[in-house]
């Protein structure tokens, strides 16, 4: 819940850890929308969005999760893509290593009609209005540093060497810009102000201070002061530059799986700046399985006792096909962390004696037998609603099928899960067949299902 | 099975006119060239053509993220199908091939692959400017295993001479091919295939004055992860570091490191009570190794007990 997250982001002690979960264009493929509608199409946005809302219970989300808008309103030419966010192609202030880069005018500075912005708008006003009670918004902007690198390309790098007073006016003006964003965002109700700025672990911790430590400080007092919280997101290896981060003066900062979270939350602790992390990206949320995302989680939970400073999330913007039912495990070890050790530990347990699980004998039943397979339809909100779809089927169809829920959280449905062969939960089977798995079937596909049912088990 | 070659170098360095002769090499074979970077100037299309070369280009907002590897996952796991020779991975001017290096020495996701070593390309002239403002250039560095520099046309004696040298310091364990234009023979593939690590290898004598070396006692209640991490941590000012620790939850490792690359392992061998607990950390003259040891023993200040 929001109020969870606030207290955490306020470096109270909490009961759980609150959950954010990183649903950027993975948000899209929820809805069967590609990367370039999801950042492109409010409408579109806005439904995925709501479906990560229902599927994920977060205590806070980003609404857009783009690095690339204000780059777009500066001039930066982009590449789209369906399955992630568009690159920079091009760069306006490039040009010579040999000249120093030109700083752009304060009227170039994006407003609320530039660009995508509308369409950022747009989308925030509609989640404040939808969901804004009860989970907290995160607006995200592009930082300062990798905005400069959008707009200069990669001279930046030895302009920092041969132009250290025009290079710092960019990253000046790169900070007006954001700002700007933050101004505009917190107007439209986030609560959350998140500076991304995935390049600062590319930066020496000398430079970071010669050129990050005061833009920063300065964002986040004005972030402060204008009654929002503010987060620090950094991603590849920022371990030397944690510190320099904390010392800006962020209420948290977000680390991926490159950083020791442990270790880093030391650090962090000392300046009383809560930290956020670090579920693998590609080796556990986008390849691994349900199991093994469950079991990540609830290590992670453990290996910090006291609720506090602490925010679960995924190291970075999820990639696009990172698949439901693993985010579901997550969203599940965190708000029902007792429950779910418990599965991990019985799934874990050396060997399931399946010898007492007896299968209906599926080619003899008389009427549609519909199994539903939940981690606990009484929490995980994804299996509820696999429930609530059954349930409206019972309603249809009344005493001409039969409808059974099988909790994972007991030692028997383990062992059931395992004889039938289920690969992730929630999952729908109709006579023996597995039917839906993670992707909850509207009502009419459902019935629509259980009628071929029917003609089946005449013939 | 595929042979996988890495290139790397940051923007300006000459990395697509070395691309373009690199692929000569190959002449023959069945290519696949994975590039992550939209270029100024792209590899010329109908070269590839020529060469029956297969292009791929990774896109994404993100894919400086040393995380978001899974885009680049994506196109090695369609590779099995494509079933090339050789396949070549232009890492981007920005990006931080650190993933992609251990990708290959930590997992064992690709079986069609064969790892066959990284060239980091070097700008004669710019390149001491650089690696002291980007860490990229470091991280580049470090994930190679022939340093080519060059441009060497352009620059002045001195300016190649003070490129020399850092690169001395920072990798003296590197083999250094010096041209222009991009121009190499197939020389480099044989420099590559001698420079293939050998865990079980001594470490280098440290006769040699250029070398500087470092003692890091370490405590048994360390884990595996957090000696991996502290060794990380300082790894890419290093070029080698090895020890054999007591760890608190796998027993006995073998600490290997090589570039930026860490393997923390069980270990079965026989190893005196005298050699257990120490890390030895080779490096170049000039590298801030020291500062990056003592810095990262702050993070793990509990089991570090001496660094001599």
């Amino acid at each position: 819940m929001k109020e969870l997250l606030f207290r955490t982001l306020r470096h109270e002690e909490t009961e759980r850890a609150p959950w954010v979960p990183f649903a950027g264009v993975h948000a899209g493929k929820l809805k069967g929308y590609t990367a370039t509608e999801m950042l492109t199409d409010a409408d579109k946005a806005f439904e995925s969005l709501m479906e990560v809302n229902r599927l994920y219970k977060p205590d806070g989300q980003p609404v857009i999760f783009d690095l690339q808008i204000e780059a777009e309103c500066l001039g930066c030419g982009l590449t789209w893509a369906d399955d992630c966010p568009p690159s920079v192609s091009s760069h306006p202030l490039d040009g010579s290593d040999e000249e120093a880069p030109e700083v752009p005018c304060d009227c170039t500075i994006p407003t609320a009609e530039s660009g995508r912005i509308p369409y950022v708008l747009d989308v925030m006003h509609r989640m404040k209005e939808a969901v804004g009670e009860t989970t907290a918004l995160y607006g995200l902007i592009c930082g300062p540093f990798t905005l400069a690198s959008h707009l200069r390309g990669n001279n930046l790098f030895t302009d920092m060497f041969d132009f250290e007073d025009e290079v710092a006016e960019l990253f000046g003006f790169c900070n007006r810009v954001c700002m700007r964003m933050a101004d505009l965002y917190i107007e439209a109700g986030m609560d959350v102000i998140a500076m991304v700025d995935p390049l600062i672990s590319q930066i020496s911790t000398a430079h970071f201070e010669l050129y990050m430590t005061e833009p920063y400080t300065e964002l986040f007092n004005h972030i402060r002061e204008k009654g929002a919280f503010s987060s620090f997101f950094v991603c590849g290896d920022a371990t030397r530059n944690i510190e320099v981060m904390c010392q800006t003066g962020p209420d948290s900062i977000s680390v991926d799986e490159n950083v020791n979270l442990l270790k880093a939350k030391e650090i962090s602790d000392k300046y009383n700046v809560a930290i956020g992390g670090n579920i693998p990206l590609t080796s556990i949320m986008l390849l691994g399985n349900q199991q093994d995302n469950m079991k990540f989680a609830v290590d992670l939970l453990d290996s910090i006792p006291v609720k506090k400073n602490f925010i679960l999330a995924p190291g970075c913007d999820m990639p696009y096909d990172v698949p439901v039912e693993n985010c579901i495990g997550v969203a599940q070890a965190a708000i029902e962390t007792d429950a779910v050790r418990e599965m991990v530990a019985n799934y874990q347990a050396e060997e399931i004696d399946t010898s007492n699980v007896v299968l209906p004998e599926y080619d003899k039943l008389t009427k549609p037998l519909i199994e539903v397979f939940t981690l606990d339809s009484a929490q995980c909100a994804a299996c509820g609603y696999m429930m609530g779809a059954a349930n409206q089927a019972v309603e249809t169809f009344g005493d001409a099928i039969d409808m059974v829920e099988y909790k994972f959280i007991y030692k028997e449905n383990v062992a059931r899960c395992v004889k039938m062969g289920v690969p992730n939960l929630p999952s729908m089977y109709i006579n023996g067949e597995l039917k839906y798995r993670s992707i909850i079937p509207t009502r009419a596909e459902l019935e629509a299902a259980i009628r071929e049912a029917m003609e089946k088990m005449k013939g | 099975m595929s042979r996988l070659y890495l290139v790397t170098g940051f923007l300006g360095a000459g990395k697509t006119t070395f691309l373009k002769r690199f692929l000569r090499l190959f002449a023959g074979q069945k290519l696949q060239l994975i590039v992550n970077e939209f270029g100024k100037e792209g590899v010329d299309g109908e070269l590839l053509a020529g060469l029956g070369a297969y292009l791929q280009e990774i896109s994404g907002g993100s894919v400086f993220c040393s995380c978001r590897l899974d885009q680049f996952e994506k196109v090695l796991r369609q590779s099995a199908d494509i079933d090339a020779d050789v396949i070549l991975v232009e890492a981007s001017g920005l990006s931080d091939p650190t993933g992609v290096r251990r990708l290959f020495a930590q997992t064992d996701r690709f079986p069609h692959i064969e790892y066959m070593g990284g060239v980091c390309l070097i700008d004669a002239v710019r390149f001491p400017k650089l690696y002291a403002t980007a860490r990229t250039c470091v991280k580049q560095l470090a994930s190679s295993d022939v340093a080519v520099i060059n441009k060497v046309d352009r620059a002045t004696p001195e300016q190649l001479e003070a490129t020399r040298a850092l690169l001395r310091g920072q990798r003296p364990d590197l083999p250094v091919i010096e041209t222009s234009f991009g121009e190499v023979g197939p020389g480099i593939l044989e420099l590559l295939a001698q420079s293939k690590h050998d865990p079980a290898a001594e470490m280098p004598l440290t006769a040699d004055l250029t070398l500087r070396k470092l003692n890091i006692h370490i405590a048994s209640t360390i884990t595996s992860y957090d000696l991996r991490k502290f060794v990380e941590t300082f790894i890419e000012d290093t070029f080698r570091v090895k020890g054999f620790i007591e760890t608190a939850d796998a027993g006995l490792c073998l600490v290997d490191g090589v570039g930026n690359v860490c393997t923390v392992e069980g270990c079965a061998l026989e190893i005196p009570a005298e050699k257990r607990g120490w890390l030895t950390v080779l490096s170049g003259a000039g590298m801030p190794v020291k500062k990056a040891v003592k810095d990262a023993a702050k993070w793990y200040s509990e089991a570090i007990l001496a660094i001599e």
